[in-house]
């Protein structure tokens, strides 16, 4: 039997792909590497109808990993390119899922990619997004913020890139989001999802290795804990295997 | 030259009969397309990140150090836009969103943005889109309406919030955006100015090249007129949007030109590096020394060629493409 340790980041884009259902649409924007592995996954495993989409090209079947739609290569092997016009529809319209990671979330799921301090002045200026709109208008999002620390998971974000639950229930209406929104928050150490009623972030498993406690203690606001939190279930030997020999041979994700 | 001095579209004058009453070419010289290229304007650069960008066009607008520039792009921009601010000649951006990706932040951006000497403005991709759309189509406005719970419309410029006649919600208007000069970077274009290029951002290029003012294209090369007549179907920009051409072969370095050479992500890095010494104040002669051996001192794009590897490292790239 091979051995089933995993980085962190395989053990992400494998729990995210295990959420995508097939024959749904979805897409991943730039600097997207687990979430694009997380999608072919799903594709080779057990969402073969599922189809890439709506960010300009359909369908790729790139020959190794790479990290970005933005990146031609990752378009080998598409079955239609799209242009601009067809992106805007497709914004607008929406897809089954999108994705996004975060230089700080939120406990409502709120993801900040633009900058720390002012918007006049700031002290970090992050690298902000090009479409703050995908998850919004689509179903449902995950979030795969790429470090689990108080610096990522904070109490409020100090700019909101792309609104999760905004701050609950009764805000999230009045400004028209009408989707699930965040759907998962998988990290590093842990799965988090959110509670129907409040909307806040809760605590799902946590990844073989890790504890409540020092999740708890890498969050910097109070996680919803219920009374049982299992072990994130630990990636099949299938699981693994496609990953690593089809969807990422060269090891992209092992290199983080 | 150029459009209209309002910003009402129109097709630009970009053909006259030559006095032998034969069609003209709009074949030019590096230093002709660079000298419309003028100190405060809104520049508009195609392709998108590391993606059919006119990188050596901008090595020439650094080389003469054309500043004060307001900078717009594709939705998504790393290298260029990073080398532009970093030799100090960008007064604000219009971009979605910078980065190197993998490679990380970046640098130069970061770094004037924090110490506020360059204004980036919040604003996204339907903005963007929508803005070139509505220069493109000659309209006043396009409407967006699938923004919602976002900060950006706080304080994203371009767009205003307004009640349409149909349906039932207020949605935003964004403005006509109209670059003074658009630069392009394609794989193929006649003497006329017939492009095809390729590559996932073509169409941000289409929409580029009928919003702007000036459209100028460096390809990597010029082929026949027969050439464009055989296949019609594969012109993504025909010569009524362009007004002059020049031949840079592989003048998206170090960005892809897809269909022939892929990015030279080693080059990326590199520069990342440099940028990045400079950022954090470790060694800033890094960065200066990258300015002067690939941007100041090199007198022709073969010197540049050379410089950054040569025939071994255009071939890897090349080959890198053909086998994707």
């Amino acid at each position: 039997m091979t051995s089933l340790a995993c980085k962190p980041v395989e053990l992400m884009a494998i729990v995210l792909a295990r959420d995508i259902g097939d024959g749904e649409k979805g897409a991943a924007g730039i600097a997207a590497a687990v979430p694009n592995a997380a999608m072919f996954l799903a594709r080779r495993l057990h969402a073969p109808n599922f189809s890439i989409c709506g960010e300009l090209v359909v369908n790729p079947k790139p020959k190794r990993l790479y990290a970005s739609v933005s990146d031609h290569r990752y378009h080998y092997g598409a079955e239609a390119e799209e242009g601009f016009l067809e992106l805007f529809g497709s914004s607008h319209k929406g897809l089954d899922f999108w994705f996004h990671s975060g230089i700080q979330i939120d406990k409502y799921g709120n993801v900040n990619l633009h900058l720390l301090g002012s918007v006049e002045r700031p002290t970090f200026r992050g690298p902000a997004l090009a479409n703050v709109s995908f998850a919004v208008t689509s179903t449902r999002f995950y979030l795969y913020p790429m470090v689990h620390n108080r610096r990522v998971f904070v109490d409020k974000v100090d700019f909101i890139s792309v609104p999760g639950n905004l701050q609950g229930p009764e805000s999230k209406a009045m400004a028209g989001l009408r989707n699930e929104g965040p759907r998962l928050c998988v990290s590093p150490l842990a799965v988090m999802d959110f509670d129907p009623v409040t909307l806040r972030m809760r605590l799902r498993s946590v990844h073989a290795g890790h504890t409540v406690d020092e999740v708890l203690a890498n969050t910097g606001f109070d996680l919803i804990v219920p009374e049982r939190v299992p072990i994130t279930e630990p990636p099949t030997e299938e699981e693994l295997r496609v990953l690593r020999e089809e969807v990422d041979p060269d090891g992209l994700l092992r290199s983080y | 030259m150029g459009r209209s001095q309002t910003d009402k579209p129109q097709f630009p004058d970009t053909g006259s009969l030559g006095k032998a009453n034969k069609r003209s070419t709009k074949i030019a010289s590096v230093d002709e397309v660079v000298s419309l290229i003028k100190p405060g304007c809104k520049l508009g650069l195609g392709g998108a990140l590391h993606e059919s960008r006119p990188i050596a066009l901008l090595r020439e607008v650094v080389k003469r150090r054309i500043g004060d520039l307001s900078l717009y792009s594709g939705p998504v921009a790393g290298y260029d836009v990073d080398l532009l601010i970093g030799a100090g000649l960008v007064k604000e951006t219009f971009i979605p969103a910078i980065t190197f990706e993998s490679h990380g932040l970046a640098p130069n951006f970061r770094q004037a943005v924090e110490g506020g000497l360059v204004k980036a403005h919040i604003l996204d991709v339907l903005t963007v889109v929508g803005g070139l759309m509505a220069a493109g189509l000659g309209l006043p406005f396009f409407p967006i309406a699938a923004l919602k719970g976002t900060d950006e419309v706080k304080y994203n410029p371009l767009i205003k919030k307004f009640t349409p006649p149909f349906g039932d919600e207020d949605i935003y208007a964004v403005q006509p955006i109209v670059p003074d000069v658009v630069l392009l970077h394609a794989a193929e274009s006649d003497p006329f100015g017939n492009i095809r290029n390729y590559g996932a951002f073509r169409s941000v290029d289409q929409l580029l090249a009928k919003a702007g003012k000036t459209v100028i294209v460096s390809v990597d090369k010029i082929v026949s007129p027969e050439t464009i007549m055989q296949d019609p179907y594969r012109t993504t920009i025909p010569c009524v949007y362009i007004h002059k051409v020049v031949e840079i072969p592989y003048g998206a370095h170090p960005t892809a030109s897809p269909s022939i050479y892929s990015m030279d992500d080693d080059h990326i890095a590199d520069y990342w590096q440099a940028a990045e010494l400079k950022r954090t104040g470790r060694n800033p002669e890094v960065f200066k020394d990258y300015l002067r051996r690939y941007v100041d001192e090199p007198d022709s794009i073969y010197r540049y060629l050379e410089l950054v590897g040569g025939m071994r490292k255009l071939v890897e790239l090349e080959k890198e493409e053909r086998q994707l």
